[in-house]
């Protein structure tokens, strides 16, 4: 199995290169729109930012400083294919999402993710 | 006449392993040899393109890329094949199947190979690629009857057991890793001081002044997998830790049996009981096995009684402690007092690692500024100490609801499901009473309903969707006429269409049983050649409580039957083409069935209304 992590600038660009990629479909039946993984993808995670700097809370959880994120949005990818994603794809030490029955850092070596130039 | 006598497929939550949910039936069987000269006994049968020779008992292949050795009008499309070949004098390439009936890559080294897939056409091959260099002997196609179920997950799952307990859905590998493990002989440990082995146990005397260890010998191990380590503790003094390859597994094993499970991140594995100064006790049966998780069917015992196979949508476990409330992650407000991985009662899961709190009735403890926007559930389990009490459910970036709890002595999960209307959300539990509460088990993910507990420790987790489908069985289905029957809940009465289908791989020939985005409502559907033949719906109680549903099909002669009760008929419509797949979806990968299922069946003919009616009843 093939755990790829993605970085993006937007949730845009990242689900146009995941459809490019064949990684899912978008089909219309029944009046209703979903994304349908196709070609050997097992979840497509989606992330969104993720906190570099977290945000600080009183005794009653009301927050005092907000986060502070990472530049970009955030994907797990799990799929049986291999795929070519750039410099779209990280290799974080310290990863804040896994699978279930995998380890956190199943893909992981080197890169941090605000290491990545985003193109 | 018994219903018995028509049924062709019955699937329920039944015998599995990774990968497979077993049909009760039909029982798997073999049929005739397809494959003419599959021993190569003669130059003659097979047509060979290029690179391929038949010669001294066996196919040889010199360098070809692309190139077949095949025997045409051999399979059925759309039916089940075992195939069973040997692979000899191997040095370069692979094999792959004509059609890719039976994968992409079949073999890629010498061996003996059994291969079950599903023929797209009448011609059967073996086609040599990557240069492939070898031979090949003892081919064998023989026609696999089975409704054995594919089951798709690739991550691990948590279910209610038979014992009312949350766990992972696993197989545990019938191979012991460990050596002498039951202590049979005085071999294979080697012992520190105090440590003798007798009688079938090791036993520690007590006489060590410093701790005092037992080392197994070496496992060769899978880096990654997950391993279940048992070892039983007796009569000892307490005092005994256990360390493996990965370190510490316990400061303080348990009298009687003491369950881990452990993931090598070494291939070479050990195990060592250590005793402290002093210690004395008995350790027997010890075992090192290999545990499978992903793609295991969950056969879900939720609510009691009798069990349901449990297929749920993919979910996300946003809080990054599920079970450790000791992170600063979570925020303990003033007047809670905290005690962690209390001993006091046994979690959900069956083990100590639940937190007490005790509370003064007006804080509590909470999770916020999760980045979600949407409706999401939150859920956590939670129990009294003592008695009934009550504590409050709500969410700490902008409480909506506040929703009054009732903990009594026994393990509940909650449930609180709504947007707060921001893009930050939580959890919180508050007002916890001074007389305290047990806490275990945190949940919060997107979507209008909690599914089953996805543990985690220090990132958020996936589960993936569970998938079950059966290709290959048009043997099994007669498009003609038939019945398929299920008695199926839903998840969530949440709007979404989820379905059942017989079909040929595509939306175009489908018998089809779902429910449907309008609440409570099922529905059975009928598709040929890409037209709609028959579609009739109907509103049950709740489609939460299980319903017994057959849909009857035959040219112009239709019928919905729903809990014994005949509740639709269509008169006018023919029926599918080529019918040979089992799906939990539309039958293109779409409209996935996310639902529980007791059971389901698939007749060959068209039952009477009084077969449907006791069916159903």
């Amino acid at each position: 199995m093939n755990i790829y992590k993605l970085q993006y600038e937007t949730k845009a660009q990242g689900d146009a290169d995941l459809l490019a990629k064949g990684t899912y479909e978008v089909i219309t039946e029944e009046g209703v729109t979903q994304d349908v993984y196709r070609n050997g993808t097992q979840a497509i995670v989606y992330l969104g930012k993720i906190v570099e700097v977290p945000a600080t809370y009183d005794k009653d959880g009301k927050e005092l400083t907000p986060p502070i994120y990472y530049d970009g949005v955030f994907y797990d990818l799990m799929t049986t294919e291999e795929f070519d994603f750039g410099i779209h794809e990280l290799f974080p030490v310290n990863c804040v999402h896994s699978f279930l029955g995998y380890e956190k850092n199943a893909e992981g070596t080197d890169v941090d993710p605000d290491e990545l130039i985003i193109e | 006449m018994s219903l018995l006598d028509d049924v062709s497929i019955v699937v329920t939550p039944n015998g599995y392993k990774a990968g497979e949910l077993y049909a009760v039936i039909p029982v798997p069987t073999l049929g005739s040899e397809e494959v003419t000269n599959g021993d190569f006994a003669t130059d003659s049968d097979w047509i060979k393109e290029a690179g391929w020779t038949i010669s001294g008992g066996t196919a040889n292949c010199t360098s070809a890329s692309g190139k077949s050795l095949y025997q045409t009008n051999t399979l059925i499309a759309g039916r089940q094949y075992k195939l069973n070949f040997t692979v000899s004098n191997y040095s370069t390439g692979y094999l792959s199947s004509l059609g890719n009936d039976f994968g992409g890559v079949m073999a890629e080294a010498n061996g003996t190979y059994e291969i079950i897939g599903t023929a797209t056409g009448t011609s059967f091959g073996i086609v040599a690629q990557g240069s492939f260099t070898g031979s090949i002997d003892n081919v064998s196609v023989k026609e696999y009857t089975s409704a054995d179920m594919d089951v798709t997950r690739a991550t691990a799952a948590t279910r209610v057991d038979e014992d009312g307990l949350v766990n992972y859905a696993e197989v545990v590998s019938d191979t012991e890793l460990i050596t002498n493990g039951d202590f049979a002989t005085d071999t294979d440990w080697i012992k520190g001081t105090g440590w003798t082995i007798s009688g079938g146990a090791a036993i520690l005397d007590g006489t060590q002044t410093g701790g005092s260890s037992l080392s197994s010998s070496n496992m060769t191990v899978t880096v990654g997998k997950i391993y279940k380590v048992t070892v039983n503790v007796s009569a000892t003094s307490s005092g005994f830790r256990l360390y493996d390859a990965l370190g510490v597994v316990s400061y303080g094993l348990s009298l009687g049996e003491n369950i881990f499970y452990r993931t090598p991140s070494s291939s070479t594995y050990t195990l060592t009981p250590l005793g402290l100064g002093g210690a004395a006790g008995t350790i027997s049966n010890v075992s090192v096995k290999q545990v499978d998780r992903d793609n295991v069917p969950r056969i879900d015992y939720t609510g009691g009684g009798c069990p349901h196979i449990l297929a749920e949508p993919q979910r996300t476990n946003l809080i990054t402690y599920s079970e450790d409330f000791s992170q600063s992650y979570w925020t303990k407000q003033s007047g809670v007092t905290p005690t962690y991985n209390t001993t006091e009662t046994l979690s959900p899961d069956g083990t100590y690692n639940a937190t007490k709190f005790i509370g003064n009735g007006s804080s509590g403890v909470l999770k916020g500024g999760i980045s979600v926007t949407g409706v999401i559930a939150r859920s956590v389990y939670l129990k009294s100490i003592t008695g009934t009490v009550n504590v409050v459910l709500k969410d700490p970036n902008l409480t909506v609801t506040q929703k009054t709890l009732t903990l009594t002595e026994e393990w509940q999960r909650f449930e609180l499901i709504e947007s707060n209307g921001t893009s930050t959300q939580g959890i919180w539990i508050d007002d916890i009473p001074a007389s305290g509460i047990y806490v275990y088990g945190a949940q919060v993910e997107e979507g209008s309903y909690a599914t089953s507990y996805i543990p985690t420790d220090g990132g958020t987790v996936t589960r993936n969707q569970d998938q079950f489908t059966r290709d290959g069985i048009g043997s099994l289905i007669n498009s003609t006429e038939g019945v398929l029957f299920v008695e199926m809940a839903a998840l969530s009465d949440d709007g979404t269409f989820r379905q059942l289908t017989l079909n040929d791989g595509t939306t175009a020939n489908r018998i089809l049983v779902d429910f449907t985005d309008a609440s409570n409502q099922i529905r059975v559907f009928c598709g040929s050649g890409g037209v709609s033949q028959v579609s009739e719906t109907f509103n049950v109680t709740s489609s939460l409580s299980f319903n017994k549903i057959a849909f009857k099909y035959k040219l112009n002669d239709f019928a919905l039957w729903v809990n014994g009760v005949e509740v639709a008929t269509d008169t006018s419509g023919i029926t599918p083409i080529g019918l040979n797949k089992l799906s939990f979806n539309n039958g293109s990968g779409s409209f996935d069935f996310f639902g529980k299922v007791k059971q389901l069946q698939v007749y060959n003919t068209a039952l009477t209304d009084t077969q449907l009616a006791a069916l159903t009843s």
